[in-house]
């Protein structure tokens, strides 16, 4: 299996005005291709800020990146957006926490596929970007794509939207999503839906996920890796059979122990 | 002879109104809640448990049906008197940042309700401060600090400890664990468990995480669209759950353990809008 | 809520707004503590003579009186006498009104590009140097009050360059007037054609406009420049760029969620502008409907101060609901409510 992405000695700094202050330290690993792979940790663990330079996705903080992130290719610290373009929505995908934040509010969801799709010269018109956009929703599970197209965001369930932001996301097949917390803010039994959605997408297309959240049990039922932030620092890595059984870390140890359950079968 | 329940509502419904139509957000709901209790409200977002927590607490008023505090209907009551009431009938929040007041110190919040109740002396308020936060696990000296400066577990923290000091019998927790890490729930959970024992409190535990609802509830009713689906003893709904919706929202819990298979795909689709 | 519903109830709110100004009006200057009978009478008048004018202009009839005759008055357009020089307040109004929202027009064709270009150019440079000059220029424009710059304008532009006529008013004194069609001059000489006039009138109109535009460019480029910067900083831009739009379109998205609060701001300060452009006509000899309605307070003319106060009151709330409904036209959130 192929190495999609490698991260090595990266350390994040924002830059405030009392000075710089550390959020990420001397974070080295490896994903390969169709794992689904947790970024795992508590808040404040800088995994959220971890991923969005991963992904080169610019926050409105100031912030320093020393260290390489290779994507697919990409050096993901110093290629200027301009040229990681080409690669947005076509390899690589990204999806947040709050569907409602990331739709836009004011138009159409037809509207907004189709300047995705055209962006990215994959559709000619809007005929058919409707049809490819129709498409792609059923497959994540929406049962009427066509009048959903034609509405707005803030008319959608959670659940729902949070389907259409994957489907806009994945509608051009990228080879790797990154997930910010997904889940987080959507009812139990709507999580479990969108990650087996997410589940599904990996294993049938063999796409790469990697998946940012706080919550273990999204790590044992859905993960084949997990990497475990604490503070800034990756404190342990692996498969989540081996995390689960044999960890090594105290906090690792400490975090798996304090919220598995009491009464194990 | 049977007690009389600290809490008992009768055929409560609430109607609302959105965009021209009306919902039942509560919809023909009965139970009931004794002296030290605890009952967990469980349902998803519109299942109406947040406002069967607000109708209890006396924040909206109920379309038909009756809200009963120590025998005692709330509808004959005036608006003072609820208030008043509120003294025996606390509220924690979900968001303990929102719901601190930023520009207040640690200790003024907690003391607040005494305050507003015009109960106890300035000595008197310093002294059951302190007190109220050495029971829920905060070290006194966090009662000169403002809420930025805590973690959202110690924020919690703070508003249950503002929800005892005035000796209450019950408390109604809106979704008090929804925004916390797990491993902060599991202590926020035993923080709870041991007021309950310390204090002989009833809580009404509004939330749709299984996990505290196990470790601090009696009893359980899952909520569905206004109406309540199925109630009983919680180790039964969580462990053997009868009804198709509680049996979906207890197998959406994800355990933390490897010990069973890896979950696979549900078939079927979701339901539209 | 759809479209139509949404118009039609904001509508039916503006016509009960529109009562409720024309009854506050009545009643604020009802109380007013000046006694015009007395100013009519002159000041060699006797207590008689005062009291007798006091009687020909109702001031003794009861309130309640009074009211009644001013809503039925006003339902039928009619706003009564100056009790100045006795000419109706209704032609006053009409042959003033014009020159003013012409004024008011200009002012923002010009505040408008230019405010939100500036916040524009702020927002999305945040902290760089772009930004920092943007905001300094806005500062200083914010700053100036109207006379000044109007002062400045008029003496950089006509004195020393020698490229705008002077403050005479909205033509040049030996110039005629335009044959009236709505009577805005600038408007009036490019319908019925006549080259010459029409840069006469562009001429004169150039300056003041600048004056109240670049005054006012500060407002908008401060509201431009927060809204965007919050569209810009928002999870929506991420996706955006995430998605692999190309930055046009981030920044068209952000421009159309900022959209809604801009045009908020501007129907306030066209309000705000019935009144507000007194200042700058009087400088330029305008001869509009803000200069006009200071002079009546001066005089304490009150059926012309309430005259004015109801129809820049009426527009204010015309333009407020139109552009409510253009919100909501524009803004499926601005719907739902």
């Amino acid at each position: 299996m192929s190495t999609v992405l490698s991260v090595k000695n990266v350390a994040i700094d924002y830059l405030v005005k009392e000075g710089a202050k550390p959020i990420v330290s001397d974070i080295s690993f490896e994903v390969k291709a169709g794992e689904m792979v947790s970024l795992v940790g508590e808040s404040g663990s800088g995994k959220s800020a971890l991923v969005h330079v991963i992904a080169a996705l610019p926050r409105s903080v100031q912030s320093r990146v020393t260290g390489s992130v290779d994507l697919l290719g990409y050096d993901m610290v110093n290629t200027p957006a301009a040229r990681l373009r080409e690669m947005r929505g076509t390899r690589l995908g990204f999806v947040g926490q709050n569907p409602f934040g990331l739709l836009h509010p004011i138009l159409p969801l037809e509207r907004q596929f189709h300047h995705v799709l055209s962006a990215h010269k994959k559709t000619k018109s809007k005929a058919d970007s409707a049809r490819l956009a129709e498409a792609t929703l059923e497959s994540v599970g929406i049962r009427d794509p066509r009048s959903v197209l034609k509405g707005y965001a803030n008319q959608l369930s959670g659940g729902m939207a949070q389907r259409v932001v994957i489907g806009m996301a994945t509608i051009m097949e990228p080879e790797v999503l990154i997930a910010d917390e997904p889940t987080t803010a959507l009812d139990p039994t709507v999580q479990v839906q969108i990650l087996d959605l997410l589940a599904a997408l990996n294993r049938e297309r063999g796409m790469t996920v990697l998946i940012v959240t706080h919550d273990l049990g999204v790590v044992a039922n859905y993960c084949d890796k997990a990497l475990v932030l604490r503070r800034g620092e990756l404190v342990e890595q692996g498969t989540v059979a081996a995390l689960f059984t044999e960890p090594k870390h105290p906090y690792t140890r400490e975090l798996f122990l304090s919220t598995s359950e009491r009464v194990e079968s | 002879m049977t007690r009389t329940p600290v809490v008992e509502i009768r055929n409560l419904t609430k109607t609302f109104k959105r965009h021209g139509l009306s919902f039942r957000a509560v919809d023909d709901i009965s139970l009931t809640i004794q002296a030290g209790e605890t009952l967990a409200l469980i349902g998803e977002s519109g299942s109406g448990k947040s406002t069967t927590g607000r109708l209890i607490l006396g924040l909206e008023k109920p379309d038909s049906g009756d809200v009963l505090f120590q025998g005692e209907s709330l509808q004959t009551k005036s608006a003072k008197e609820v208030r008043k009431l509120r003294a025996n009938l606390t509220v924690v929040f979900q968001e303990p940042f929102e719901s601190l007041n930023p520009r207040l110190r640690i200790g003024a919040i907690v003391g607040e309700p005494l305050v507003v109740q015009g109960v106890a002396s300035a000595e008197e308020r310093v002294e059951r401060t302190a007190r109220a936060l050495e029971r829920v696990g905060l070290s006194v000296s966090m009662a000169d600090r403002f809420p930025r400066e805590l973690s959202g577990g110690q924020q919690q923290r703070v508003g249950i400890a503002r929800a005892i000091i005035g000796n209450p019998q019950m408390i109604v927790l809106d979704e008090p664990t929804a925004s916390l890490d797990r491993t902060i729930r599991r202590q926020i959970g035993d923080v709870l468990e041991e007021l309950k024992r310390d204090l002989n409190l009833a809580y009404l535990l509004i939330t749709h995480d299984i996990g505290t609802v196990r470790q601090v509830s009696d009893r359980s009713a899952v909520m569905l669209q206004g109406k309540i689906v199925e109630i009983g003893p919680t180790a039964e709904i969580t462990g053997d759950p009868q009804h198709p919706y509680t049996q979906r929202l207890i197998g959406a819990e994800l355990p933390v353990s490897v010990a069973k298979p890896r979950r696979t795909l549900i078939p079927g689709k979701e339901a539209t809008l | 809520m759809n479209r139509l519903r949404f118009a039609a109830w904001r509508l039916l709110f503006m016509l009960v707004s529109l009562w409720a100004i024309a009854s506050i009006t009545f009643l604020l200057v009802a109380i007013l503590p000046s006694n015009p009978a007395a100013a009519i009478a002159g000041p060699y008048a006797t207590p008689e003579q005062v009291a007798q004018v006091e009687n020909s202009l109702g001031l003794h009839d009861p309130l309640y009186q009074r009211y009644f005759e001013f809503l039925g008055r006003t339902l039928r357009g009619d706003l009564g006498t100056s009790v100045y020089d006795g000419t109706s307040i209704n032609q006053e109004i009409a042959q003033l009104i014009p020159s003013t929202f012409e004024l008011i027009i200009a002012s923002l064709i010009i505040a408008v590009p230019v405010g939100i270009a500036l916040g524009a150019v702020g927002a999305y440079f945040h902290r760089k140097f772009a930004d920092r000059a943007s905001s300094l220029l806005v500062g200083i424009l914010q700053s100036i009050p109207d006379f000044v710059l109007a002062v400045v304008l008029i003496y950089l532009f006509s004195a020393v360059l020698k490229i705008a006529p002077g403050p005479e008013g909205q033509l040049s004194i030996i110039s005629v007037p335009p044959p009236r069609v709505t009577g805005m001059i600038a408007v009036d000489a490019i319908l019925t054609g006549k080259p010459s006039l029409i840069s006469d009138a562009l001429a004169h109109l150039a300056l003041p406009a600048l004056t109240l535009g670049l005054v006012i460019a500060a407002v908008f480029a401060r509201i431009s420049r927060a809204s965007l910067s919050e569209a810009l900083e928002s999870d929506q831009t991420k996706f955006a760029r995430a998605s692999g739009l190309p930055e046009w379109r981030v920044v068209q998205y952000a421009f159309l969620t900022s959209r809604t609060p801009v045009l908020t701001y501007g129907a306030i300060i066209f309000g705000a502008l019935f009144g507000g452009t007194a200042i700058v006509e009087t400088i330029f000899n305008w001869n509009g409907l803000s200069q006009w309605s200071v002079t009546s307070m001066l005089r304490t003319d009150y059926p012309a101060i309430q005259g004015f106060v109801l129809v820049a009151g009426a527009i204010t709330l015309v333009v407020f609901a139109l552009l409510d409904v253009l919100a909501g036209f524009l803004d499926p959130r601005v719907r739902a409510q």
